[in-house]
């Protein structure tokens, strides 16, 4: 029944709807000043990635990155809004502009660069599925496992890289398949099997609930390609930016030497790229809507990469998880961030 | 033939009839299948029970404050006493606990007030439990006014987000399913085809689509930057969802009403609200007890879907709190602590529902 | 209810040409009543006959689907105003009782005058208590429903319904539903309220003979 009152009622919506998404102009990087707060999508409690400690405090490496990019734009580590996201709604959730930042252990694949109308800005951990044994075993590399007897969950990726490295490298392994990843696990423990294989980042996770985590080792070898990174929206290129040098910071500062301990000492640094890197010299945190100061903001608050990495899952932390590829390119890893200049 | 004159005097009873020898005998061992039976039931309990004390309590740790101070032989209470005030407030900052700490003190004092008999004043206390109390709970817990620092509803949890999403719940969901009831029942067509249609809608769908719905398919819909909260988001899925099970029970409970009673009010004069508010809804709901309160213990436990949609209530920081690497491999006590803490609250309501019947029924002696 | 000066408005119940169907089953063929004020009239008939039926069509608990019904001057139709003028100027006594278990004695009687002619509590007490007095039940006042006999609920359904002042009585089969013990003591109450009160009455059959 058109009449005029409904049609005054379409009009009015349709424009208070237009209205509503005109608005929505403002970068990403106004909004975040505006409100104060990085709005970071974290995951449900992942250790070393993103869990709240005792203190109810968000810790791990995911959040470090979060950390890094509030540091820069507000000047302040703990100006974040983390949202917890499960792996179903974390990629509507920064579609739509709920969450700015994903950090999440998410994987860069093609897919999810190309069709989801997202950008991955780097990479902040190299993972990939490794392999953990006891240490019994006196194997040292995964060469060494023809014929073993390998725990694997039905169904997993990880059953089908197995597969094809195994039968790509003319070896032979004797499946010992679980339907949960508790059942797994607990296959290894009771001696089912010699071998456990999973992401490197969940295998130390489940190092440390055996019974006997010290008689367990993970090996260095990796069979798969794992890259998870920090994910934003497409269409803000500066927001873009922001996020993947806040991540370059971070590693160019380990590179460099500095610390938080000492990068006030090393504002006096004599070496251009120090002095480049923590704005004493040249504008570039003007170039992308910054302050000059904004990679200091981020090694002074949450620290360089190393330190990151240590506390959250490396030698620091419960996990102990080696730096392997994870290490800079100067220490024979692949971590290399391009210079500030 | 009368041969005494006398009252006979009062004897005790034979030595094996009464007392506890005598209830075992008769109960316990009165035959032999039975006595197998008991025999059989204790030694289950001895298997089933000596390990859980000797785990629980005898080999547990109870103090310390990291994981170094667990043994693993016993159950890592330790974890429990660190993580304690997360498991109740979620990630609210500390240093405003105290507001929390108010509306908690509130909460259970009205709660209180209302379930003792003697207490005076009832009516005032409903009135302010209803209208004052969510609004000033809101202010306290949200803040933003009167210089109280803002906490985001993201680190609302634990305990406190339970008790709030199974609160709002039970409290939105009874009167809307009141009027859905009637709306049902009511001769009306269009009326009573919305109530039908939405009332079978929210119970064919499961509670966890609808919050899957609500956290993953509203977010698209709704032009950028403007977002429903997601605790509004999910409270308003628990009390709809809640409210069409709750309507079902209530027009259970109104049906159990003879139409006697209807035709006399209305002969009486009375309108249709008037009938139902004065005499067929007192009746109905005296009845509909058991059901009502099933419902909302049902409810209280639902509110742990809430953990899909990122919220962190008792059961999901209990999960989160698993997650961080300081403290992993204790899931056994985590889950242990959150069962229990959801048998305190579930085990009350339903000894207060039967409570309240008893006394109800003193009324009607029928 | 104000009145006009007319011969009509000693009418206080009209039925004309009423008509009722349960589905296909006519159950009130072409009815045609009139009541008097002051008159008092007996249903009688074979059980199924409708008596039951014609009783609640004026106060609208059944619906008529043919012909016009009329009570003290205002048509029955289907506006629900009008349904509810008519009924606070009706009063009925129901086979089964039908009291408010949940509600005392007292508390049955007062709670139309206060709900519906919103009279103060006191007031609605005090008339209650007249009303219960005058059928003999007085001394029952705060008990429950529930813990009296059929006889001595029957009595407060009928002091329940006079609170209330109506122009017209109905009394659907009041004592069907009763001991033979207790209709005399129901009986007994409804006579003498004829008599002393002058009020219309379409009463149902009265089964107990030896009846005055």
């Amino acid at each position: 029944m058109l009449n005029k009152k409904y049609l005054a009622l379409m009009v009015s919506a349709g424009s208070i709807t237009l209205a509503g998404m005109s608005s929505a102009h403002a970068t990403t990087l106004e909004d975040t000043i505006d409100s104060g707060e990085v709005q970071c999508g974290v995951s449900d409690g992942l250790p070393g990635f993103s869990a709240p400690d005792d203190d109810g405090n968000w810790q791990g490496i995911d959040v470090d990155v979060c950390r890094a990019v509030a540091a820069a734009v507000l000047g302040d580590s703990e100006a974040v809004n983390y949202i917890s996201l499960n792996a179903v709604e974390r990629f509507t959730a920064l579609q739509s502009g709920e969450v700015d930042v994903l950090s999440r252990n998410t994987t860069w694949t093609t897919t999810r660069d190309t069709t989801l109308g997202l950008n991955f800005t780097g990479v902040t951990f190299y993972d990939g599925q490794g392999f953990m044994v006891s240490k019994d075993l006196g194997v040292s590399s995964v060469d060494e496992l023809d014929g073993a007897a390998i725990c694997i969950q039905s169904g997993t990726t990880t059953e089908l890289n197995l597969a094809d490295y195994f039968s790509a490298n003319d070896m032979e392994f004797d499946p010992i398949v679980f339907d949960t990843s508790e059942q797994t696990v607990g296959g290894y423990e009771a001696g089912r099997c010699d071998v456990l294989t999973s992401d490197t980042s969940q295998l130390a996770a489940l190092r440390i609930q055996l019974d006997d985590p010290e008689g367990s080792e993970i090996l260095s070898d990796v069979i798969s390609k794992e890259p998870l990174g920090p994910v934003v929206r497409q269409g803000d290129d500066q927001w873009f930016n922001i996020v993947k040098w806040s991540l370059f910071a971070m590693m160019n500062a380990e590179e460099y030497g500095v610390d938080s301990e000492n990068v006030d000492e090393m504002l006096e640094s004599e070496d251009p790229n120090i002095a480049r890197l923590l704005g004493e010299d040249g504008n570039y945190g003007e170039e992308m809507g910054l302050e000059a100061d904004w990679a200091y903001q981020i090694i002074s608050q949450v620290g360089n990469y190393g330190e990151s990495f240590d506390r959250n899952v490396g030698m620091d932390s419960p996990l102990e998880i080696e730096r392997g590829i994870n290490e800079l390119w100067t220490e024979g890893g692949i971590q290399y961030a391009p210079p500030v200049r | 033939m009368i041969h005494n004159k006398e009252t006979i005097p009062e004897q005790p009873a034979p030595k094996g009839t009464i007392g506890p020898i005598a209830w075992l005998r008769s109960n316990l061992f009165n035959g032999p299948i039975n006595s197998l039976f008991t025999l059989l039931g204790l030694y289950v309990l001895y298997l089933l029970v000596v390990p859980t004390v000797q785990w629980a309590f005898i080999d547990a740790d109870w103090v310390g404050s990291s994981r170094e101070d667990c043994s693993r032989v016993g159950a890592c209470w330790v974890f429990i006493n660190a993580r304690f005030s997360q498991f109740i407030y979620g990630l609210y900052p500390s240093e405003e606990y105290w507001r929390a700490n108010i509306v908690f003190a509130m909460f259970f004092t009205l709660i209180a007030w209302m379930a003792i008999p003697r207490l005076p004043f009832k009516r005032w206390v409903a009135i302010f439990a209803l209208i004052a109390f969510p609004v000033v709970a809101f202010v306290l817990l949200y803040g933003g006014y009167f210089d109280l620092p803002r906490v985001s509803t993201n680190r609302w949890g634990g305990l406190m987000l339970t008790l709030l999403l199974a609160s709002v719940g039970m409290i939105g969901a009874l009167p809307i399913g009141i009027v859905l009831a009637l709306g049902r029942r009511s001769s009306m067509p269009i009326v009573k085809s919305f109530c039908i249609i939405f009332i079978e809608f929210w119970r064919g769908v499961p509670l966890i689509t609808i919050l899957f719905m609500a956290s993953v398919m509203l977010p698209l819909f709704l032009p950028s930057g403007m977002g429903v909260d997601r605790l509004v988001r999910a409270l308003i899925g628990l009390t709809l969802f809640q409210s069409a099970y709750m309507a079902e029970v209530i027009r259970g409970g109104l049906q159990a009403i003879p139409k006697g009673q209807e035709e006399a009010a209305a002969a009486l004069g009375m309108t249709y609200w008037k009938r139902m508010g004065l005499i067929i809804m007192p009746q109905a709901l005296k009845m509909m007890i058991p059901g009502i309160v099933n419902t909302f213990i049902s409810l209280f436990k639902d509110t742990t879907l809430v953990m899909i949609i990122g919220l962190f209530d008792l059961l999901g920081i209990v999960q989160a709190a698993l997650s961080d690497s300081r403290w992993l491999g204790f899931s056994l006590e985590g889950y242990v602590f959150a069962a229990f803490m959801f048998w305190i609250f579930c085990f009350s309501m339903s000894r207060y529902s039967q409570y309240l019947e008893r006394k109800l029924n003193t009324g009607h002696k029928q | 209810m104000t009145q006009a000066a007319t011969n009509a408005s000693d009418l206080m119940v009209e039925m004309h040409n009423v008509n009722k169907w349960f589905g296909d089953f006519h159950v009130l063929r072409d009815i045609y009543l009139e009541v008097k004020r002051g008159e008092r009239i007996v249903v009688c008939g074979p059980s199924g006959s409708g008596k039951s039926t014609l009783i609640r069509c004026i106060n609208h608990l059944e619906e008529h689907q043919k012909g016009d019904i009329t009570v003290g001057g205002v048509a029955l139709t289907q506006d629900v105003k009008r349904i509810e003028q008519i009924r606070r100027s009706v009063g009925m006594v129901f086979q089964h009782f039908n009291l408010f278990p949940h509600l005392s004695v007292l508390e049955n009687c007062c709670i139309a005058p206060m709900w519906v002619q919103k009279k103060p509590r006191k007031e609605a007490e005090a008339l209650a208590m007249e009303y219960l007095e005058r059928v003999r039940i007085a001394e029952q006042a705060t008990k429950y429903p529930g813990q009296l006999s059929g006889g001595q609920q029957q009595r407060v359904a009928i002091a329940r319904s006079l609170c209330m002042h109506p122009d017209v009585m109905l009394f659907d089969e009041p004592t069907s539903a009763l001991d033979p013990e207790m209709i005399k003591e129901v009986l007994d109450v409804m006579v003498e309220l004829i008599h002393s009160l002058g009020n219309k009455a379409a009463v149902d059959k009265f089964v107990i003979m030896g009846l005055a």
